[in-house]
């Protein structure tokens, strides 16, 4: 298995060398000019000129991206031209009320998204289908900014439990925490739901019931484990979009968080910001799906990965 | 004879589908003596699986229910047990294998975890115990290397081992009825035999009757002391194997019978049963067999004939009754 992670995570490495190209590029296309966003509007040219040289701004295309490269192998990520501190210590600083609520999050929509699911499919057809069902399509179909401002009117405004935004204590967390929760975890219970029921259908089950083994044990032991393997990849997937950030939730909250910085770095062409951040999301991104596919192995032995393969 | 050990007495399965019921099993009465293997045998539709599922009261994963009749285990109807009481008998008393051994294990648990689960759901015994008895199963089925087995998974084994394990698992409580639903269906031909050669070992050793489901004559002829030959839901003609295949009555045994391809004999075509088996709505009123049968009369399509001297459903036989 360490075999196996070793060649996957030497496999990412050109991966992401074409991802900073496509990122690069893609950052610089967005119309507008870092330079004369950061000199103001009365600025004179000179001034937006120097501006333009100090970042480098005013350097061919691929000169540009040959410095950034050299810079990223050195471990430097740039300045940022908006506040001129190094990129690395704004993500470091990011990254770690985006992991914690992202964390938060999923805890919610596993614990919620798993146990709808299940009692759904189990039940499937009679009252607690439909009344989880009919959760699992609110948490589907309601926009997270207004989930987030009702909670915001009601817990925080109203009965004062909690507080409006910020980070600080456990209860910063509540509120922005289950608003992005409500979403994964409504497609989590949809995911369960129906690979439950497929599950359930199966031979294997029949025989665990001949067994003479109660419901309780069948569903526990023969059929969540094996309708969890494709919940797994989908989690997974979430995961992943989660600790890029969300950046309605941060925004709604004032989370300090990577969304919020991606959204204020593109509204000031911040490039090495923006180039950084998509980096570290597709990084997240591939490390996530190797260990989706390590998880895999585990619940299923037929896809286990041996020594070698 | 001794008292049957399983008795099922005009059974009656139906299937709801869409708010209408359709009869799949419509009045079987069969018994079942110690020691004894008893055949079940008909087309595909027939209601054999559906009448082996009511007996071990698995039919809520289909949309099927038992309307009528008594499945007597022991003396006990077990229609009238409470779910608990059921589980009881489930893979302890009654147990059950299936057609499928490549689907009928749980790909993500060892062998040894399933066997062990089977023996200690009805027995109190050490997880030690149970896992000596798990291995003990494992060479009564004829699996060599038995306890490495019990650490593999089933993707790790073939069709033949796999149902080996089944029979394992289904023999390891000691049950008194061992129900077999077209267990070597599945399976290459030298290796039905082996696995057939088990299940009778199984009954020698165990004294376990065994009712065993399938379409194949061969198996029957093979295996079985006494036959029941299905068609529509009903059983249409029954006796010891060798009345059967010697002396068969009903037009529909007589079919199936002349439909096996004999040996040394030269022939260009194989007989067939002409038509095919009607579905429910288009049953005919009176004899089930009316449509297809080659010695049809007028009064088989009005009136649906009893199951004469308890052997056989057809009127043909009425008249040698009468004139005996």
């Amino acid at each position: 298995m360490l075999k196996y992670s070793v060649k996957r995570i030497l496999g990412m490495i050109p991966l992401l060398f074409v991802i900073s190209l496509i990122a690069f590029m893609f950052v610089h296309l967005i119309p507008g000019d870092p330079a004369r966003l950061i000199a103001g509007t009365d600025a004179t040219i000179e001034e937006i000129e120097n501006i333009r040289e100090k970042y480098g701004l005013d350097q061919p295309l691929y000169k540009q991206y040959m410095d950034y490269m050299g810079n990223l192998f050195q471990g430097d990520l740039g300045q940022s031209i908006v506040t001129g501190r190094p990129v690395l210590d704004m993500l470091v600083e990011r990254f770690g009320p985006t992991l914690r609520l992202t964390l938060a999050s999923m805890a919610w929509a596993l614990l919620f998204g798993l146990l709808i699911g299940v009692i759904s499919a189990v039940k499937r057809n009679k009252w607690p289908d439909h009344l989880s069902m009919f959760f699992a399509v609110s948490g589907v179909s309601i926009p997270s900014f207004w989930l987030g401002l009702m909670m915001i009117q009601l817990f925080s405004v109203q009965l004062g439990w909690f507080p409006t935004g910020g980070i600080g204590g456990i209860e910063t967390y509540i509120l922005p925490s289950f608003t992005l929760g409500a979403g994964v975890a409504a497609i989590i219970a949809r995911f369960t739901r129906s690979s439950l029921m497929d599950v359930l259908k199966e031979d294997y089950i029949r025989t665990g019931r001949s067994k003479g083994l109660t419901e309780f044990k069948v569903i526990n032991r023969h059929a969540v484990r094996n309708a969890l393997i494709p919940v797994v990849t989908m989690s997974g997937l979430q995961f992943g979009f989660l600790l890029s950030g969300s950046i309605i939730t941060e925004t709604i909250f004032s989370w300090p968080g990577l969304g919020r910085l991606l959204i204020n770095s593109i509204t000031a062409r911040d490039y090495p910001v923006i180039q950084s951040e998509i980096l570290l999301f597709s990084l997240e991104f591939l490390l996530i799906n190797l260990l989706v596919d390590l998880l895999y192995g585990f619940l299923n032995p037929k896809i286990r990965y041996e020594e070698g393969s | 004879m001794s008292e049957p050990i399983l008795s099922i007495n005009q059974l009656y399965t139906s299937f709801r589908v869409d708010g209408e019921t359709i009869p799949a099993v419509e009045g079987i009465d069969l018994s079942l003596y110690p020691g004894e293997i008893v055949g079940l045998v008909g087309e595909s539709g027939s209601g054999k699986s559906v009448t082996s599922l009511s007996v071990m009261q698995l039919l809520d994963e289909t949309p099927g229910e038992v309307t009528g009749g008594e499945v007597l285990f022991q003396g006990q109807d077990l229609l009238k047990f409470t779910d608990r009481q059921k589980r009881k008998v489930r893979g302890n008393d009654i147990s059950m294998i299936f057609q499928e051994p490549m689907t009928s294990l749980n790909p993500v648990l060892k062998i040894g975890k399933q066997l062990v689960e089977a023996i200690r759901e009805h027995q109190r015994i050490s997880q030690t115990d149970a896992r000596k008895h798990a291995i003990h199963m494992l060479n009564q089925v004829g699996i060599p290397r038995s306890e490495a087995i019990m650490n593999e998974y089933p993707h790790q084994l073939s069709g033949g081992m796999r149902q080996r394990v089944m029979i394992a698992m289904a023999m390891s409580c000691d049950p008194k009825v061992l129900i077999a639903d077209e267990p070597t269906t599945a399976l290459d031909v030298t290796i039905q035999a082996q696995i057939l050669d088990v299940m009778r070992n199984m009954r020698d050793q165990h004294n376990t009757s065994i009712l065993f489901i399938t379409h194949d004559l061969g198996v029957i002829a093979e295996m079985c002391d006494r036959v029941a030959v299905m068609y529509s839901g009903r059983i249409v003609e029954q006796g010891s194997v060798y009345e059967i295949f010697e002396n068969p009555k009903h037009p529909y045994t007589k079919g199936l019978l002349g439909s096996i391809p004999k040996l040394g004999a030269k022939e260009d075509r194989l007989d067939s049963i002409q038509g095919q088996v009607p579905t429910v709505e288009d049953r005919p009123k009176g004899c089930k067999f009316a449509n297809r049968c080659p010695f049809v009369m007028d009064h088989c399509w009005e009136e649906e004939p009893p199951l004469f001297d308890g052997k056989n459903r057809c009127w043909l036989h009425e008249r040698e009754e009468a004139t005996e």
